[in-house]
């Protein structure tokens, strides 16, 4: 296949746009890497990151006519990354009972004796109480740390108003804060 | 206030937390086979390559041609002399342009002599031009 001459992101999203299934392929090479790596940050296994990356790059293809170069078009994938997550997990598993993490604090307290990397174990325990949460936090807490997403590019990707989007930070820290107050709770009560 | 500095506190620790997360998520090396599998579906749901946005742009055209058509067909059928005003014309409605009945004659006759002679004026109308002189010179 002959390689497309080199563009920016822009016109080549435009070609694409046009249904120039190659310049989407060009942009997609770029975002692939990136994508990857969130992906397998939220799947359990990378055969799930693998699929979920795919499902995104073609449900992407089929929406690419909504995105308006109003935010990054990383933030705009990374969206319907979030998205096909969220419908891969299922109506049931949309939320994790706090339940569920005091299990998992339990977990860790007897594997805290195989020497597991305190900051593996902070990262672990964060990425449960960040999937505890609300699909709504969830979305932007993900975007604005993990795909660092300005507030005004979350707006814009989410189709909400910014002061929504400010608001739904704020809820979400304030629920991380306090999952984390109660599993320090835990804790203290183990020790 | 104490409750808001310590929800201040817990919001920075939270989102130290979060970057720090964050920052531990690298990006992976490209995955060819996974990309060629993700285009491979791509290009089949084009249909062999077919623009996309293009067909989509056919569809909108000929959406937009059908609703023209029918609009067009919608304003000629109204614009049209409808069947009950052309049967009208042809045979026009009794009360408008037929003479009274001898029931209405007598009707009239009962209620006063100007209304019976109201009602030979307009019957006459019906026959007479307005100048006939049978206008000028009624009848009482």
């Amino acid at each position: 296949m002959a390689r497309l001459p080199t563009h920016d992101t822009t016109s080549l999203l435009t070609l694409a746009r046009d249904g120039d299934v190659d310049a989407f392929s060009q942009v997609m090479e770029a975002e692939q890497p990136r994508l990857m790596g969130q992906a397998l940050a939220m799947c359990a296994n990378p055969h799930q990151a693998q699929d979920l990356v795919q499902e995104t790059m073609i449900a992407a293809w089929k929406s690419l006519s909504r995105f308006d170069g109003s935010c990054r078009f990383f933030t705009w994938l990374y969206v319907i990354l979030l998205r096909q997550h969220q419908r891969s997990l299922g109506w049931f598993s949309r939320r994790i009972p706090l339940a569920t993490l005091e299990q998992q604090a339990a977990a860790e307290r007897q594997e805290a004796a195989t020497a597991q990397p305190v900051d593996a174990m902070e990262a672990e325990l964060l990425q449960a109480m960040i999937t505890a949460l609300p699909a709504k936090y969830r979305e932007v807490v993900r975007l604005r740390f993990h795909a660092d997403a300005t507030e005004p590019e979350i707006a814009a990707a989410l189709g909400i108003p910014q002061g929504t989007v400010k608001s739904r930070l704020h809820h979400a820290l304030e629920k991380l804060r306090r999952m984390k107050d109660k599993m320090n709770q835990l804790r203290a009560a183990a020790h | 206030m104490k409750t808001t500095d310590s929800n201040d506190d817990g919001h920075r620790e939270m989102r130290a937390a979060l970057r720090r997360d964050a920052a531990r998520v690298k990006d992976e090396p490209f995955d060819a086979g996974l990309h060629y599998a993700a285009m491979r579906r791509i290009r089949s749901l084009t249909g062999a390559g077919q623009p996309r946005i293009g067909a989509r742009r056919w569809a909108t055209a000929a959406a937009c041609a059908t609703v023209l058509l029918l609009t067009l067909l919608a304003a000629l059928w109204r614009s049209r002399p409808s069947s009950h005003s052309a049967v009208q014309n042809r045979f026009p409605a009794p009360s408008a342009t037929q003479p009274a009945s001898a029931w209405a004659y007598q009707t009239a006759a009962n209620e006063s002599d100007e209304a019976f002679l109201a009602m030979l004026d307009r019957d006459a109308l019906l026959l007479l031009p307005p100048t006939a002189s049978t206008f000028s010179t009624p009848l009482h």
